[in-house]
């Protein structure tokens, strides 16, 4: 009796109870602590926010034009230009890093993981509390390029967009470095030696057979890298300071400071959309880009 | 394809990796056109071997020449060798097409020669058609045609070939044999084989090292591997084999008469160095053992009971006890002559097929 | 992020593990025993905490506290406006225009001296509405690292105001952004230098225009400008000087002056409506501003008190008097709009 019943749910004619029994937990954590609150915010921004709180009872677009105005448009603008500019490094990075560390031997692996993952032992606001004693005006840096006699005043090193790429880079340039150290320890290494008996020059191995089979995990890690960065709090705020405020920062001042909740759901929406749009682009790029995709 | 075919001379190559001796002083010399196999069990060196013709590694010492040039210090892609890999190490990523066109466009031939030489490469073994499948949608015969087609089309100076049916099945291995036994007198590269597989070495090959912990333990053609083994390494590697160690006695003409305990004395030839009352070892293929029922034994045969049999389809091996020794034979699987588990069988040779193997 | 945290959903799902969490441990302590104080971290919990004035609560009336603590006094109202249908918390402090802004969407109850007797002796001041008293507050003050002034051989600053416009300070200069509280007294105070006042704006956003270039950076926090002055990268700043003496205290190497008029920063405190300990509610704000607490913090942490009988204030109630007031009510409803201005006009000059 019981074997029959399983067997109608592995053939999929139906689904029983008891399957739900196993999907249940997933979908009711997806649900309860991705869905419904996006759903909650995407609602609460087509409202209007009055001096007493949110009118739950009218509705209105008009957080989303208000993202028109030309202020919205500037900070968007520099979060894109900050997060695309952070993972174009790391995707520049990635390469070099990645195959000097599939070159190295086991041991060798994991002391040099455990060192590109050290920025994540650190809470976010310490290590950008740190940053800033490095690249203050009297920081590490100005000062010791100063006594160097290198320069004669101290170069804009934080509280700026540079801030922001040089406080974020370290860390997330782990979720580029790591997908594609994992592609390159997993190539056939006799790939390279086909290809080299066949004439190929290293740099010509690496542009034709290595960067063509390890592009979808460097492709994979660079999306992770870029909502990484479109994501980012901790170091905008305190390394790129109030003149450079990027969406998340300008999403919970409204939140939290203005008490705009409306408002700042729109801004969470645009966000969302904005950065998902660009993991599409991406996601097309690795299923288009790769010699007609037929895999 | 081609001009005329360059040979291989490796001098006193050495490998080492730590500690170990990978290959240790090897001389092997291949003639131009020849199908040279290197054979052994695995970790022999016999892939360090390949790998250091190939350029994937570098000596720590000795030479290698392929036709006049020393290329012992040339970079892999400066050799001009086609490799075909056990794994076959097909450019996932390219179609068959563009898989054996690579070489041809690192050698920067003009494209549009390529398109011919790449189909008349995929002609060759076999695949005319497939050139615009993925590796993938392939089978496993097909991927080694592919790989095969991809080492031939940039008419290499040497063909070398890593153990390359070892990941077939049994079936299509043998079809892949005769195929590359076809396509070496189509040929005429120089090739090198590695294999571990006697049958594999002695069906294609013109002559075979047999290799042993980083070195060579003798080179000949195949038959003369076979009967006349230079030790008793060779001799038993190539296939099962009797060993009888018995006395010098007396020696004349070169022939020793040497006697076996429980056995009749035989006549064979001596070994330099062999004086009377030395110990002696001598092989006999178990094809060589003739059995007969034990009522019809003749002159010198020894009477025994068989205690194993194992039939082999074609053939069938037996195992006789007889004096004090077990005897392996082996005979076609005819309706006469066959045995029983336990019969007792007469066991005859003719002095002429015995070897004499040093230690 | 801010904007997921606060979903109706979320919150139902939250209150009812609490609710469970609370039932779970009913039975060991009655649920009414905890006070729920919802302020900013920092002194507060260095008060209840580290200097023992939680335990003394509890000896005096049998209540304990808990501290639920908050950076910034928008961030306490965002919390409190979070939990406004299903209150967890029972007291909230802030600085007092988030606390008006919160009283404006109904978080708080009305509060009396029945309830809490100590509130007869706050001064009359500290009484702004029915549901909102003024607990202790702060004056604001030009804030200075005395090695770079030494080193650069400037004046002292006097106790003008005006001294933030000094042409040196360009290129050495800390204010907080407009959008923080702190922010904004600065902008009414550049405006009433200038004549203008919280009614006409203009001159202070001039004045801000004029200063802009020269800001080093808009710090939003205590700590992060103590971080400017101590490294050198600025030398004068704007803001209380309770944190002022705060900072000295840490070994920032700052002094303070409080310019003329006094500028006065009120921090208010209220129960929540629908408060779930309602009694120790009123137990705990009886307590806060008695004369015990309220002395303490005058002598540790400089807060100007409310609290009348208390002898130890940096400044006398009475020079309260003479402060210039903020019409509060005008400030909040403008401050969308200023935070625009500054946002789009001050913040982009370099």
């Amino acid at each position: 009796m019981i074997s029959g019943a399983a067997g109608r749910s592995a053939l999929g004619i139906r689904l029983g109870g008891s399957v739900w029994l196993f999907l249940g937990p997933a979908l009711l954590l997806m649900l309860a602590a991705y869905l419904a609150p996006l759903f909650d915010t995407t609602i609460v921004s087509l409202h209007p926010n009055r001096p007493t709180g949110i009118d739950r009872d009218s509705w209105t677009i008009a957080n989303y034009l208000r993202l028109l105005d030309t202020y919205y448009g500037e900070v968007l603008l520099r979060t894109l230009r900050v997060s695309l500019l952070i993972t174009l490094f790391s995707v520049l990075l990635a390469y070099p890093v990645g195959v000097w560390l599939a070159g190295l031997g086991p041991r060798g692996q994991a002391w040099a993981i455990l060192v590109y993952m050290s920025p994540w032992f650190v809470n976010a606001v310490v290590k950008s509390f740190g940053w800033t004693l490095i690249l203050g005006n009297r920081g590490l840096v100005n000062r010791g390029l100063q006594s160097l006699g290198l320069i004669d005043s101290p170069l804009r090193l934080m509280l700026n967009e540079t801030g922001i790429v040089i406080g974020l880079l370290p860390g997330h340039f782990l979720f580029v470095l790591l997908p594609l150290w994992a592609a390159l320890k997993g190539l056939d290494g006799n790939l390279r030696w086909a290809a080299m008996t066949l004439g190929a020059r290293p740099w010509q191995v690496f542009l034709r057979v290595t960067v063509p089979l390890t592009l979808p995990a460097l492709l994979a890690g660079a999306i992770i890298n870029f909502t990484m960065n479109m994501a980012a709090f901790a170091a905008p705020a305190l390394l790129g300071g109030t003149r450079t405020r990027v969406l998340s920062f300008i999403a919970y001042q409204v939140n939290l400071e203005e008490l705009n909740w409306p408002f700042g759901g729109a801004l969470a929406v645009a966000m969302l959309v904005v950065t998902l749009g660009f993991v599409m682009v991406a996601q097309g790029l690795t299923r288009g880009g790769l010699g007609g995709g037929r895999r | 394809m081609g001009g005329a075919p360059a040979g291989l001379e490796a001098r006193s190559l050495v490998k080492r990796f730590g500690a170990t001796t990978a290959v240790d002083g090897i001389d092997i010399a291949v003639r131009p056109g020849e199908f040279f196999t290197v054979l052994g069990p695995s970790g022999c060196g016999k892939t360090t071997f390949l790998r250091l013709v190939a350029g994937i590694l570098a000596p720590d010492g000795g030479s290698i020449r392929i036709g006049a040039a020393d290329l012992t210090q040339a970079p892999i892609w400066a050799r001009n060798i086609g490799l075909v890999f056990q794994n076959y190490a097909l450019f996932p990523h390219m179609t068959v097409a563009q898989n054996v066109g690579f070489g041809l466009a690192m050698r920067r031939v003009p494209r549009a020669d390529r398109g011919p030489r790449i189909a008349r490469a995929l002609e060759t073994v076999r695949l005319d058609g497939y050139g615009g499948r993925r590796p993938s949608e392939l089978s496993g015969g097909q991927q080694q045609r592919v790989a095969l087609a991809r080492a031939i089309v940039i008419e290499p100076d040497l063909l070398l070939l890593d153990e390359p049916l070892s990941n077939l099945d049994a079936r299509l291995r043998e079809d892949m044999r005769s195929e590359l036994a076809d396509l070496k007198h189509r040929l005429g590269i120089t090739t090198i084989l590695v294999t571990h597989d006697i049958h594999e070495a002695f069906s294609l090959s013109d002559r075979v090292a047999v290799m042993r912990a980083g070195r060579v333990e003798q080179v000949g053609a195949p038959t003369e591997l076979y009967e006349l083994p230079a030790n008793r390494f060779v001799a038993g590697f190539l296939g099962p084999v009797n060993e009888w160690t018995g006395r010098v006695g007396a020696i004349a003409d070169g022939t020793a008469e040497v006697e076996f305990a429980g056995l009749r004395s035989c006549r064979v030839p001596a070994l330099a160095g062999w004086r009377g009352g030395d110990e002696a070892t001598v092989i006999l293929r178990p094809e060589r053992l003739g059995l007969t029922a034990a009522s019809a034994a003749g002159e010198g045969a020894v009477v025994g009971r068989i205690d194993q049999v194992a039939h082999l389809g074609n053939l069938v091996n037996y195992r006789v006890a007889a004096g004090g020794r077990a005897l392996l034979a082996q005979a076609p699987a005819g309706r006469t002559g066959r045995f029983a588990l336990g019969d007792r069988v007469a066991v005859a040779w003719d002095d002429a097929d015995l070897a004499p193997v040093a230690p | 992020m801010g904007p997921i945290r606060r979903s109706s959903f979320l919150r139902l799902a939250f209150g009812a593990a609490l609710a469970a969490a609370a039932a779970g441990g009913a039975a060991a302590q009655p649920a009414n025993k905890t006070v729920y104080f919802l302020t900013w971290g920092g002194t507060v919990q260095q008060t209840l905490e580290k200097e023992g004035w939680g335990k003394k609560f509890t000896e005096a009336t049998g209540y304990t506290v808990q501290l639920v603590p908050k950076a910034t006094g928008p961030e306490i109202i965002a919390a409190a406006v979070a939990q406004k249908d299903n209150p967890q918390v029972d007291v909230v402090q802030s600085d007092l225009l988030p606390f008006l802004s919160g009283d404006d969407q109904g978080l708080f109850r009305p509060i009396d001296v029945k309830d809490i007797p100590n509130i007869a002796k706050l001064a009359s001041v500290a009484r702004i509405n029915p549901n909102a008293i003024m607990t202790y507050g702060d004056v604001m003050a030009i804030i200075y690292n005395h090695e770079v002034f030494a080193q650069k051989k400037w004046a002292e600053p006097k106790a003008e105001w005006g001294e933030l416009m000094r042409p040196e300070f360009r290129g050495s200069l800390v204010l907080p952004p407009v959008n923080t509280t702190y922010g904004l007294y600065g902008l009414i105070t550049l405006a009433r230098v200038h004549g203008g006042s919280e009614h006409e704006i203009g001159p202070g956003f001039d004045a801000l225009k004029k200063l802009a270039p020269g800001i080093v950076e808009w710090p939003t926090t205590f700590a992060r400008m103590g971080q400017f002055l101590q490294d050198g990268s600025a030398a004068v700043g704007f803001y209380s000087s309770s944190s002022a003496a705060e900072m000295a205290r840490r070994g920032v190497p700052v002094k303070y002056v409080v310019p003329k008029p006094l500028f006065f920063t009120g921090t208010a405190a209220g129960i929540m409506k629908n408060a779930p300990n309602p009694e120790g509610a009123k137990a705990f704000l009886n307590w806060w501003i008695s004369k015990e607490v309220m002395t303490f913090r005058a002598e540790r942490y400089g807060n100007v008190t409310m609290n009348t009988e208390v002898t130890s204030n940096p400044i006398p109630i009475a020079a309260l008097n003479e402060m210039q007031r903020v019409d509060y009510a005008t400030v909040n409803a403008r401050r969308a709009d200023w935070i625009k201005v500054f946002e789009r006009e001050v913040l982009p000059l370099k």
